[in-house]
């Protein structure tokens, strides 16, 4: 049961920590400093599934980035286009209609016990 | 001993991209994992150590999991389906020559122009081919190694010394030579050759006068071992690279000579000469290649001054 319980909460993580990125890319970030505002913000991740997402936010011109070498070492900065910002939008839309979704699913369920 | 752990993690997510990719990726996993272990540390009031490193590590996920993640790059090649274009070049060219070992079977001698134009079609798909894969290979070359990195170019160079200079690989050397020296001394006059591509007979493939340039053959292939051992005897490796680097040159002169003495047998149609002459004039160019890329491996060697000092720039 855990497994099962550990997959779909996988699953849905995964899809939140894409739109969570894109919330938190309204001002230019590096890695660990998005990995650091998802903790404060309750989204508890394996911190190297971060980077895939983010490679696979800028290939589809959600996000776009740029190296800075200034510092103790380079890091790499994303910041969210004007595309990610329209599809950030909708999915936003979407998710929270289908958050009002499962409240209402839930709802019968607890009326019908 | 940090670096040897967080560049064995990071081998391991990186192993299987191509070579842009993997450069990018590494560096961002490494400030990521450095970034963390120093806040971890701090947090804990200690200095950055190998356990922390660790943590990190063990925080980030497993290595082949993360690997999976990563959207594949498509490289030019795969993206340009050369791949598909040559299969299906190479289809073609099968399905006609079956046509025409059907046409041939089914009404011999009847039809000699639709099975020469069959051999035409084969031949322009074979060089159609050979172009494609030619530029397939020049494509190949810049994306895996003029964009490589200095620190992959560094490695690759370290490998490709190491290797040339490996005990492993001179033994190899060595005993092929053996082999190809007790061959072609004592089958030569018996290595069999088709006298005609239509009739089948066999015949022997040289004449008596290819004796003469066995003295030759084996003066290079004793140099050629001599060489071979140098490279584990004595530490100035580019001394023997310089040696095999004539020797090729000698080889090369030694086929030309072949190629102009021409002692095979004179049975052989006008097609089969012609053919046999190609391939001497294919084998002296490999010679001359070679030798051009000992020379080059020579003046790595020598710049380097052996395997320890390379691997310390």
């Amino acid at each position: 049961m855990d497994d099962i319980l550990e997959r779909f909460e996988a699953e849905v993580k995964r899809g939140v920590m894409q739109v969570a990125v894109m919330c938190l890319l309204q001002r230019e970030r590096y890695g660990y400093d998005i990995i650091r505002s998802l903790k404060e913000a309750g989204i508890g991740v394996e911190e190297g599934t971060l980077y895939p997402i983010l490679r696979r936010l800028e290939d589809e011109r959600i996000l776009s980035s740029r190296w800075v070498t200034e510092g103790p070492r380079p890091r790499k900065y994303y910041v969210i286009t004007e595309y990610g910002k329209e599809i950030r939008g909708k999915l936003l839309a979407s998710l929270k209609s289908i958050s009002r979704a499962i409240e209402i699913l839930e709802k019968g369920m607890n009326g019908a016990d | 001993m940090i670096d040897s752990i967080i560049d064995g993690y990071i081998g391991e997510v990186t192993k299987e991209m191509g070579v842009s990719q993997r450069g990018e990726v590494a560096k961002e996993l490494r400030t990521h994992i450095l970034d963390s272990a120093e806040a971890l540390a701090a947090e804990r009031n200690v200095a950055v150590d190998e356990g922390i490193v660790r943590e990190v590590i063990e925080r980030m996920g497993p290595a082949e999991k993360i690997a999976a993640m990563y959207p594949s790059r498509e490289t030019f090649l795969k993206k340009s389906q050369m791949w598909k274009a040559i299969q299906a070049l190479a289809g073609i060219a099968v399905a006609f020559l079956v046509i025409g070992a059907l046409l041939s079977l089914v009404a011999p001698g009847q039809v000699d122009v639709p099975v020469h134009t069959i051999l035409m079609v084969v031949s322009a798909l074979a060089l159609a081919i050979v172009v494609i894969s030619a530029i397939f290979m020049a494509i190949y070359l810049y994306e895996s190694r003029l964009k490589a990195t200095y620190e992959e170019r560094l490695k690759r160079l370290n490998k490709s010394l190491s290797d040339l200079t490996s005990p492993l690989k001179v033994a190899l050397t060595i005993i092929s030579i053996v082999f190809w020296l007790a061959i072609i001394n004592l089958l030569w006059q018996r290595i069999p050759f088709l006298i005609d591509l239509q009739d089948g007979r066999m015949i022997s493939l040289f004449t008596p006068e290819f004796g003469g340039f066995l003295p030759y053959i084996n003066l290079l292939g004793a140099c050629t071992i001599v060489a071979e051992l140098l490279f584990v005897l004595i530490r100035q490796k580019w001394v023997p690279a310089v040696i095999e680097s004539a020797l090729d040159v000698g080889n090369s002169l030694l086929v030309a000579w072949i190629y102009l003495s021409f002692p095979f047998s004179p049975e052989f149609t006008p097609l089969i000469a012609a053919m046999i002459k190609v391939v001497l004039i294919l084998i002296a160019l490999g010679f001359l290649i070679g030798a051009a890329q000992k020379l080059w491996k020579a003046a790595q060697l020598f710049i380097h001054g052996g395997l320890e000092s390379s691997k310390a720039i």
